[in-house]
């Protein structure tokens, strides 16, 4: 029973993300970053997009994963894969933000968008709403709403956003509680 | 409301995940990172070898050197003196045999500059004068003789005192390779 389960906690680790960074800083073997990449590529991209626009994301998306091959070696055997690839797109995008680049997604366009939003609903279904409101939320609500959909805990949100979880959790709730507003508007809306 | 439309929790993380899904990676982000992990991967590739090339060039420089150093340091020592001889002659006598003399004779020459030298240090002897030889003897009951050449040289030179008289003491002045320099009168009595 014991060596089933060593066996098994094995075999799950073995093809854990983090095993397999660690192997990947070992050998830089080309399948074991494919394996990254088809576990986390997309998570990445769309948390990326949600902060940024199309353009950026897939650049801020491509840098990233060069640093992931660059600072392979720096990669502790303690810490999650997908909290420090996302650490690593944050910073990346706030570089870019800081050095001022144009994005058709920022913060005071969206809360333009937000403003509209407010006033009449003109989407037709409810993944507009959603994305919509989304969108108008403030970038640092956004992006605690999506490293929590992500799986990560109010501890790795506070890490990766090098904010307290206290913050996060206000930045939570307020995200939730502005999608939820939407949502039942567009559902009275909807049922008028 | 619909289940869809609940702005619940579980309602926010499926209107999440559709979003997720409606806005995949671009499949050129990864297409661009497999290129370069291959292009990174040569280079590193390239690097590694030029370095492990230096390493053993320089590894088999050293031991080159230190081979070279222990052959060095095993050659027996050969201790070995240099006798410089300079003269002037007239006869020219080229066959080995009066080579063999002229050597043997500078040879003999330098054995009693040697003993001369040794003797450097007891500056004061008693002159001793017979027959028209000069003789000094030391304390250490040696006894030098001088050529008619050196008094007739150091005459000369004004560097030997000609009022000596055989029994007076004299003080001896040698160069540091042991020649007489001079001779003159000492005003003390010399007790051995």
């Amino acid at each position: 029973m014991s060596f089933a389960l060593t066996l098994k906690s094995f075999l799950v680790d073995r093809h854990s993300n983090e095993s397999v960074m660690l192997r990947y800083a070992e050998s830089g073997n080309k399948a074991l970053l494919t394996k990254l990449y088809t576990a986390c590529g997309d998570d990445l991209y769309h948390f990326v997009l949600t902060l940024s626009e199309p353009i950026l994301a897939q650049d801020i998306c491509q840098k990233t994963w060069l640093k992931v091959m660059e600072k392979k070696h720096l990669f502790r055997d303690s810490g999650q894969f997908k909290a420090w690839l996302f650490t690593l797109a944050r910073n990346l995008l706030i570089d870019e933000l800081r050095q001022g680049k144009p994005m058709t997604g920022d913060i005071n366009s969206i809360h333009d968008n937000a403003k509209a939003l407010d006033t009449k609903h003109q989407q037709s279904d409810i993944h507009s709403v959603f994305e919509q409101t989304l969108l108008s939320l403030s970038f640092e609500q956004r992006e605690a709403f999506c490293l929590q959909q992500e799986g990560f805990s109010l501890q790795d949100i506070a890490n990766i956003t090098h904010c307290g979880i206290e913050t996060v959790k206000s930045r939570l709730r307020y995200a939730k509680q502005h999608l939820s507003k939407q949502l039942e508007k567009y559902a009275e809306t909807d049922h008028d | 409301m619909t289940k869809d439309n609940e702005p619940s929790e579980e309602a926010l993380a499926k209107l999440y995940s559709k979003r997720k899904a409606a806005h995949l990676a671009p499949v050129s982000i990864k297409r661009k990172l497999l290129e370069k992990q291959t292009s990174h991967k040569t280079t590193t590739a390239i690097f590694n070898r030029i370095s492990y090339v230096a390493v053993a060039a320089s590894t088999l420089l050293l031991i080159s050197i230190m081979m070279f150093r222990n052959v060095q340091f095993n050659k027996p020592q050969i201790a070995y003196q240099s006798v410089e001889i300079h003269s002037l002659s007239n006869v020219k006598d080229l066959s080995s045999e009066g080579i063999h003399n002229r050597y043997a004779q500078h040879y003999k020459d330098y054995l009693n500059q040697r003993k001369t030298y040794a003797q450097h240090h007891q500056k004061r002897a008693v002159l001793s004068v017979t027959d028209n030889i000069w003789r000094l003897k030391t304390c250490d009951a040696e006894v030098m003789q001088l050529s008619e050449q050196l008094i007739s040289a150091l005459t000369d030179l004004q560097q030997i005192d000609m009022q000596l008289n055989s029994g007076d003491v004299v003080e001896i002045a040698f160069d540091q390779s042991g020649i007489i320099l001079g001779i003159q009168r000492s005003h003390t009595p010399l007790s051995c």
